[in-house]
């Protein structure tokens, strides 16, 4: 080994002096070698192996710095949860580099690092941490103010953990639904045996584990017996799929579940849920116990195992179970050297394979010592209730601390679903209770330990998931009481102590950097409940969210303030129970775009497109103040496919146009056509368009473009809440294509195309046709948005090109110029014509907007009535306006306030703008606003517009800008 | 006239389609090559246009009665019964059918629907929506947990067995899926709204990418419809 | 994530619906109603905690509109409905 690190040495990458002959149920591919980089450096890995387990095989034993006090930072977890292995991968930050498999060619840098990961100069942060105390940047950054901004950048740059890369290209998130009847949450033994029992019975079953493989613990454990058969069985049950790397982080009501497997969220819809997560192993708090070499027992047996590392050459164990015990037998058959077995419980005699291992009963881990990782272990007597001060302590030379000293469940899912926790004194672990229909738990989680007992309330779980939703039957309440007594009969694993009786630094959160002190000073200051403590420790808001610290917070509370565990309480879980990337969480790009059939030809003539809900729209093709000109003098071509188009059938249509339209319908005879103007029952306009009698029971309804599907689920709504009688609706706005033909020579053109006789007599305005235009059957409507002679051509969708270039085509002679929504804008402004929505709001009644010809107060009832006839007897307030710029060329922007002089000289607001442009034209600049009742009524009335500090002066104009008399319409 | 365009046509375009008419229909007929296009649908998923189909609903409170003395069907009319050559009928609601003809035929079934319509007691109405919407079509062993990828539905074979149709949320779009088995592989029509059509063709050619995804001519089409062997 | 039965297509996400109000029926003769009363229907919403009859549009899927009873604390839906003008009548 020692040549092979100097052959590794010299070609500049690391074999790993740490690597063990291989191991019965490792996860390595020992037959190649791939590398990676670490800080710069090359090393070299195993397919199968995670970053943390390659560098730990090379002997790299800091991965990273804490978060406040810099200091260094090793493997503790090795199990994804705790945040002492967070690299950067990349571009990539917050990369837990245990559960990371190393890729070909990775680069993998330290985080929350200045200059470098071996000389940190933030870590003399921890030589001043007795002025940095819990809570210190809320009391210290303060004052004075001025110098906030200095303090923000100071702060910016010493928060936050990783990169961020503006620059990193868009990544390939996705998202996937699932569906099962039972869906059980980790793959350990009792998920495994309750994956196997749901199935038997029958039932649709998936299985979530966030490991690489199933098998929990089994994995690692040195007595594996049982797995490969389970897995065996697993594998080949056709009625369960298991989906590995899979953390389900969140619970939403209905058994909905969020999970997520790298780059992809799933979202899990489970009849049944049976949670079988396990349970994070609890640090035990004493002196400088975040030195790298302070490890995790389940963390060492994972290195051993599943990776061939060996973890250290000499360990010190602290336990308070039997656990404990197994950890230091594989650690010995692994070749590393027992220093001694530290256990808090009295030890009668040595257990087999401990012989010649010191092994001390009744004592505890008292301070690790080292500087920048573990080279001794200080342990002490347990005494009167294990808080004794270090008298009697020893120390054993050691690089490596392994800690066994409880289970706390993973329930953060249990308790998001609104499970109850109950502290059990006895055992020292928590409880479940008060699950939600069709939640069942299996295993550590529920605090069954033995493999055994694991196995069979997987079983009694799965069992009752499957009953829950039709498959089987549900395990007989003898066999679950028989479990509750044997679970009862387990030994206690959790260790009775809170904290040693150091002197130095014992970190109760690894993310934060907050020590026992800390929280103790917190409390003093009367942040004493568990709720109040998070949030002004920031204790359990790091990347563990808890899992680490949360138990060890909680019984350290509890002992300051000389309660229980069970009166202490617990802070609230929210999802997600792991971090989840923002791109998982968004997922595919979906923003749903409406495309025209006339959508590439737009662009293809450079048009400038524009969004209008969905639907993406030619704003103009260059200069809109031309192709108004176009209209005016030649013709025009627009395509308003985007128009809502409802047909309605039935003879019940008749009285639902009554009751929905504020005009009259009921004499609207077949080939008429008909401006309408519809109201909510508030009297408030809700939209308006043209409505065609195109055949006996059968009539085609128009609606503006940003209207059409509101209005068709508003019509829906009527039509199926009691006014349906006798109508059916169908929405057709994508099934016709539809252009406006608009301007003098329109017919002309249009006539080119077509052998339905054109002339005024044989369709005047206001009327509808079916014609054939360029071969294709199309209905015409005559109708006048832009002021001019104009054909609403409607075609089917699928021949909308066709009809489109035939209309271009037989334009040359005409000059003929396609328009686009400017233009239109700016042409029916030019007529005084409102767009609902921008010159009317929410509170904008017909009758105020200027529209009290097409209110029929008169008919029988129809939607908003009563209001408008108590606004018509009371009078409007505002009133909707045309006006004209004094200063001809002065456009006043949309939205700008009109306002008057009060009494006092001061500026009030009277009203405002709602649409305002030059017209090409009259060369004017023209516009519609909202006025004073009294100032709208005179046209010619001037009134003042405020723009930047200025104001503008404005005159009332009533009607039409443009051809008052409409007598362009009527050509 | 000018034949038709479906509004996959500029997708079609941009993968490199030979096109012919169809019923009036400019339509894909060739990718790659008929080969390559089957066997990468029977391997993972193809994708087609299928907008030329001929798209009819009829809205009445006797819809179930009308739609059986038009189309007598064979004993369960309702979801995806077949008539004769290629038509299907789907129920979306107690008062509301849809129905799928091959290209060109929607005309002549309207006009017996119309007929049986007239003749009825409660008045009923056919709408030809054929031009309204984009029809596209998947096939292949991946065409379920593609559609799992933008649809909340389960697309089990026991939960959404062929003949299906559901209306539903598809990439924040309301779509009509129909799961129309090709041969013996598993296939789905999905229609929506033929202005979305590009967007969902799009959107569904992203999510499909893992799968090895293919555009697939009618040419292929037709074959894997046919072939009972194709899986 | 809550899931609605519409009463034609079964269960779906409710990101399939889009939520319609609180069931106010309209005055069957707004003229000849009440002040009281038209105020009542045109503005006031009880915005009850506990079981609350409104209406749910399935705008992703068929197209209906159909009243749920759905418990405005914990959002568990008691049941799905059609309207008819029997349902209008008898009113929670």
């Amino acid at each position: 080994m020692q040549s092979e690190r100097a052959i590794a040495g010299e070609s500049g990458h690391n074999r790993g002096p740490n690597r063990l002959p291989a191991q019965a149920g490792e996860v390595l591919d020992r037959s190649t070698s791939i590398r990676f980089s670490f800080n710069g450096k090359v090393y070299s890995a195993h397919p199968g192996d995670t970053i943390a387990s390659a560098l730990t095989a090379a002997g790299v034993r800091v991965l990273s710095r804490s978060f406040k006090y810099h200091r260094p930072r090793g493997l503790l977890c090795c199990s994804g949860h705790c945040p002492n292995c967070l690299v950067q991968v990349g571009d990539e930050p917050n990369v837990r580099a245990c559960q990371q498999p190393v890729e070909e060619g990775m680069e993998v840098q330290a985080q929350n690092v200045w200059p470098s990961l071996e000389r940190d100069l933030m870590s003399v942060n921890q030589l001043f941490s007795r002025f940095m105390p819990v809570g210190f940047y809320y009391k210290t950054f303060i004052h004075p103010r001025s110098l906030w901004p200095f303090y923000e950048g100071m702060l910016r740059r010493a928060a936050g953990l990783g990169k961020v890369d503006p620059e990193t290209p868009w990544g390939t998130f996705d998202k996937q639904y699932l569906h099962a009847d039972v869906v059980v949450v980790g793959g350990g033994p009792a998920g495994i045996s309750a994956a196997l029992s749901a199935a038997s019975q029958g039932a649709r079953v998936l299985l979530c584990d966030e490991n690489s493989a199933p098998g929990g613990h089994l994995r690692f454990a040195a007595a594996a017996a049982p797995l490969a058969a389970l897995l065996k069985e697993l594998e080949e049950h056709p009625g369960i799929e298991v989906l590995s790397d899979t953390a389900v982080v969140g619970w939403y009501q209905d058994n909905w579940l969020a999970a997520v497997r790298a780059t992809r969220l799933f979202k899990i819809r489970a009849q049944a849920l049976v949670v079988a997560t396990g349970a994070y192993e609890r640090p035990l708090l004493f002196d400088d116990n975040d030195l790298p070499g302070v490890m995790l027992g389940s963390a060492v047996q994972r290195l051993i195992h599943l990776f061939g590392i060996k973890p250290g050459e000499r360990a010190v164990v602290a336990t308070a179970n039997d656990d404990g015990w197994q950890v230091a037998a594989d650690l010995r058959a692994a070749g590393v050297q027992v220093a001694a077995v530290v256990d808090e419980r009295p030890v009668e005699g040595v257990a087999e394979g401990m012989e010649g291992v010191r092994v001390l009963g009744e004592h505890y881990i008292l301070a690790a010592r080292g500087a920048g990782a573990v080279r001794a272990a200080l342990v002490a007597p347990v005494e009167g209730g294990g808080h004794s001060a270090g008298t009697g302590a020893q120390e054993f030379p050691c690089d490596l601390i392994v800690v066994s000293a409880g289970w706390t469940p993973a329930a953060d899912l249990v308790y998001t679903a609104g499970g109850r926790s109950i502290y059990d004194e006895e055992r020292a672990e928590m409880r479940l209770s008060d699950l939600p229909p069709g939640f069942y738990l299996a295993g550590r989680v529920s605090g069954t330990h033995g493999v055994e007992e694991q196995l069979e309330e997987g079983r009694l779980a799965g069992g009752a998931a499957a009953a829950f939703c039709g498959w089987g039957s549900a395990p007989e309440a003898a066999e679950i009481a028989a479990l509750e007594e044997r679970k009862t009969a387990e030994k206690r694993r959790t260790s009775e102590r809170v904290r040693a009786a150091g002197k130095k630094k014992q970190f109760l959160c690894y993310c934060e950097d907050v020590t026992d002190g800390d929280l103790e000073t917190a409390v003093a200051e009367g942040y004493d409940s568990m709720e109040l403590l998070k949030r002004y420790s920031t204790i359990s808001m790091g990347p563990c969210q808890g899992k680490m610290c949360s138990m060890n917070a909680l019984h350290l509370c509890a002992q300051v303030r000389g309660q229980s565990v069970q009166e202490t309480g617990r802070t609230t879980s929210r999802p997600p129970a792991k971090p989840v990337s923002l791109g998982a969480l968004a997922g595919q790009n979906m923003e749903p775009v409406q495309r025209t059939p006339i959508h590439n030809w737009h662009q293809e003539r450079g048009a400038k497109m524009m969004v209008a809900g969905l639907w993406l729209r030619p704003e103009h093709y260059g200069d809109p103040e031309a192709e108004v000109r176009a209209v005016r003098q030649g013709v025009g071509l627009i395509d308003v496919s985007t128009l809502g188009k409802i047909q309605l059938n039935g003879p019940g249509v008749p009285d639902l146009l009554e009751r929905v339209y504020v005009n009259q319908w009921r004499k609207l005879g077949v080939g008429r056509v008909r401006y309408g103007v519809m109201c909510n029952d508030e009297g408030v306009v809700l939209d308006d368009g043209v409505c065609a009698h195109t055949k006996k029971e059968e009539w085609y309804m128009s609606t503006t473009s940003s209207g059409a599907s509101g209005i068709f689920e508003w019509m829906q709504w009527w039509v199926q809440a009691g006014w349906g009688a006798g109508v059916h609706l169908t929405d057709l706005t994508d099934v016709y294509s539809a252009f406006n033909l608009s301007g003098p020579q329109s017919r002309a053109l249009l006539q080119k195309l077509t052998e339905r006789d054109l002339a005024n007599e044989a369709l005047p305005y206001m009327r509808v046709r079916a014609a054939r235009v360029a071969g294709v059957p199309c209905r015409l409507l005559r109708i006048g948005f832009t002021g001019e002679l104009s054909y609403e051509i409607h075609c089917p969708s699928a021949s909308g090109l066709h009809v489109w270039e035939a209309l271009m085509e037989a334009g040359g002679e005409f000059n003929l110029v396609p328009f686009g929504v400017e233009a239109q804008r700016i042409l029916r402004l030019e007529k005084a014509h409102i767009i609902v929505g921008q010159d009317t709001d929410a509170t904008s009644d017909p009758l105020a907007a200027d529209m009290a010809w097409a209110v029929k107060l008169d008919k029988s009832d129809f939607l908003g009535k009563r209001e408008l006839v108590r606004v018509a007897n009371e009078g409007s307030r505002q009133r909707l306006a045309g006006f004209v710029m004094e200063g001809a060329e002065e456009v006043p922007e949309e939205g700008l306030q009109i306002v008057e002089r009060d009494a006092g000289g001061e500026l009030e607001i009277i009203g405002w703008v709602t649409s305002s442009r030059f017209s090409p034209t009259l060369q004017q600049a023209i516009g519609l606003c909202w006025l004073p009742r009294e100032v709208a009524a005179q046209a010619g009335n001037a009134f003042t517009i405020y723009r930047r500090g200025k104001l503008l002066r404005a005159r009332v104009h009533h009607g039409a800008f443009f051809d008052p008399q409409g007598e362009r319409l009527n050509m | 006239m000018a034949a038709k365009l479906t509004p996959l046509h500029p997708a079609c375009q941009q993968l490199g389609a030979q096109f012919a008419e169809v019923c009036g229909w400019h339509i894909a007929e060739i990718y790659s090559g008929v080969q390559t296009e089957v066997e990468a649908a029977q391997r993972g998923v193809g994708l087609g246009d299928d907008t030329p189909n001929g798209r009819l609903t009829i809205q009445s409170t006797q819809a179930e009665a009308v739609v059986q003395a038009a189309l007598p069907a064979p004993a369960q009319a309702g979801a995806g019964a077949a008539v004769g050559a290629g038509t299907r009928i789907y129920r979306l609601r107690q008062d509301l059918f849809f129905i799928s003809t091959p290209p060109g035929e929607e005309e002549a079934v309207q006009e017996k629907l119309s007929a049986a319509g007239a003749a009825a007691d409660h008045f009923a109405t056919v709408v030809d929506i054929t031009h309204g919407r984009a029809e596209i079509r998947l096939v292949g062993p991946a065409s379920q947990a593609l559609l799992s990828k933008v649809c909340g539905l389960d697309f089990a074979s026991a939960a959404f067995p062929d003949g299906t149709a559901r209306q539903s949320s598809l990439a924040r779009t309301s779509q009509l899926i129909i799961r129309r088995d090709a041969g013996s592989l598993p296939g789905f029509s999905i229609i929506g709204k033929r202005s979305l059509g590009l967007y969902v063709w799009d959107i569904i050619s992203q999510a499909g990418r893992e799968w090895g995804l293919t555009p697939i001519g009618r040419v292929a089409l037709d074959l894997l419809e046919k072939d009972k062997q194709s899986a | 994530m809550l899931i609605l039965e519409c009463p034609n297509c079964g269960p779906r996400n409710a990101s399939e619906f889009r939520f319609g109000g609180e069931y106010k029926p309209r005055p069957q003769d707004p003229m000849a109603a009440g002040e009281e009363e038209w105020v009542e229907y045109l503005y006031m919403r009880d915005n009850t905690m506990g079981v609350q009859k409104e209406w749910w549009y399935h705008n992703s899927g068929c197209g209906m509109w159909f009243l749920a009873e759905r418990h405005t604390r914990t959002s568990e839906v008691l049941k799905t409905y059609q309207w008819s003008s029997d349902t209008a009548s008898g009113d929670v």
